[in-house]
């Protein structure tokens, strides 16, 4: 039981913990941050305060979703600091950066563009809704999960959510460069 | 026939919840409801289709090295003679510093060296504007703001005392910094 282990102190548990985890909360950081270095620095501490906190975990949470609190917590205080930042003009010329998509090669040029709309259109929701919509839509997480790790309501939760797809669609609308209707039936 | 589904209910039934009697009832007779309801449905198929990122086993090796090497030197006890030398690199530095904020010089030493006596947040942020507003951008003086704002929102999370703390702003403008989400 990894969560024994940890508990009693073993050191090669915390590093299966890593081992195991470490693709889901780096993915998650990642499209909440939109930078794969940022994504790692905020897993990184993700996993170092868990460690730290490890002690005081009761159990009556599941430990990924304990672990996606932590993250989403490092991760908006991330976001917030680059929003300050960019207040202050301190970033001249850098801007956030957007979700990254790896080439897709069996895609075409124009899913490709779509594919970069979807992401700024994410990248442009305000931190807590789109990770609220990233838990939803991309971890498969329910209302109630979701809640417990943002420290909501479920009703909250819910809406968020839902304003964050009406933002989406009308992202995509804007664009004017897809019909949903034949997009739907080519996926 | 039943009133139109909202969008609400629309994006509900996109997202796999299973609609109630009467919803289910309205899209079956309901043909504009269920274009709109397609329409959800692509929206949120087609979000879905973003690429997670993927670590090979390289990265994934490396990242537990870098987590364990950085828990390690985390509990690496400081030694005694650590805070002497830490003392004469502040010092040396400090000098440095000082001697590009002769008359003349446009240095950035007074900003630096304000930042690192780890003051009060305010005298820092304010020493920050003031030097965005010079021409003498610095990276490092961006580093050492980040690190601050970081440790500022993270020590103390109330929207109250983080407005206070940038009194210099106008309201609009620092709730322009805050989203409603986030508002507790």
């Amino acid at each position: 039981m990894l969560l024994a282990r940890l508990k009693a102190g073993e050191d090669r548990a915390f590093d299966d913990l890593v081992r195991e985890y470490q693709e889901r909360i780096i993915g998650f950081a990642h499209r909440l941050v939109g930078d794969f270095d940022d994504a790692c620095d905020v897993a990184q501490e993700t996993f170092i305060k868990a460690h730290q906190a490890i002690g005081n975990f009761r159990g009556d949470a599941v430990l990924y979703t304990w672990l996606y609190r932590i993250a989403h917590n490092q991760a908006i205080s991330l976001l917030r600091r680059r929003k300050i930042l960019s207040f202050l003009r301190l970033d001249i010329g850098a801007e956030e950066p957007s979700l990254v998509a790896p080439e897709r090669t069996d895609a075409g040029v124009e899913c490709r563009e779509v594919t970069i709309l979807i992401q700024r259109a994410i990248a442009d929701l305000p931190p807590r809704q789109r990770s609220i919509f990233v838990m939803r839509n991309f971890e498969g997480m329910s209302h109630g999960e979701i809640a417990a790790i943002v420290g909501s309501s479920d009703g909250a939760v819910r809406a968020g959510y839902f304003h964050a797809v009406r933002k989406l669609r009308k992202a995509l609308h804007a664009t004017g460069q897809f019909d949903e209707r034949a997009l739907k039936s080519e996926s | 026939m039943t009133a139109h589904l909202n969008e609400d209910q629309l994006i509900a039934a996109a997202d796999g919840e299973l609609p109630n009697n009467t919803t289910s009832a309205h899209l079956q007779s309901c043909t504009q409801c269920r274009e709109q309801l397609v329409e959800w449905e692509a929206t949120l198929s087609w979000s879905k289709q973003l690429p997670p990122a993927k670590l090979n086993p390289l990265q994934s090796g490396a990242f537990v090295h870098r987590v364990r090497r950085t828990l390690e030197g985390s509990r690496t006890p400081a030694r005694g003679w650590m805070p002497a030398i830490v003392g004469v690199v502040v010092l040396i530095v400090a000098i440095w510093l000082h001697s590009q904020d002769l008359p003349g010089s446009g240095g950035i030493g007074a900003s630096i060296v304000v930042s690192a006596e780890v003051a009060d947040p305010t005298s820092q942020i304010e020493t920050a504007r003031e030097f965005a507003g010079t021409n003498n951008y610095d990276h490092e003086l961006e580093s050492e703001l980040a690190l601050l704002i970081d440790d500022y929102l993270i020590a103390s999370a109330s929207e109250d005392e983080l407005l206070g703390e940038l009194e210099w702003v106008s309201a609009t403008q620092a709730y322009a910094m805050l989203d409603p989400e986030d508002r507790q």
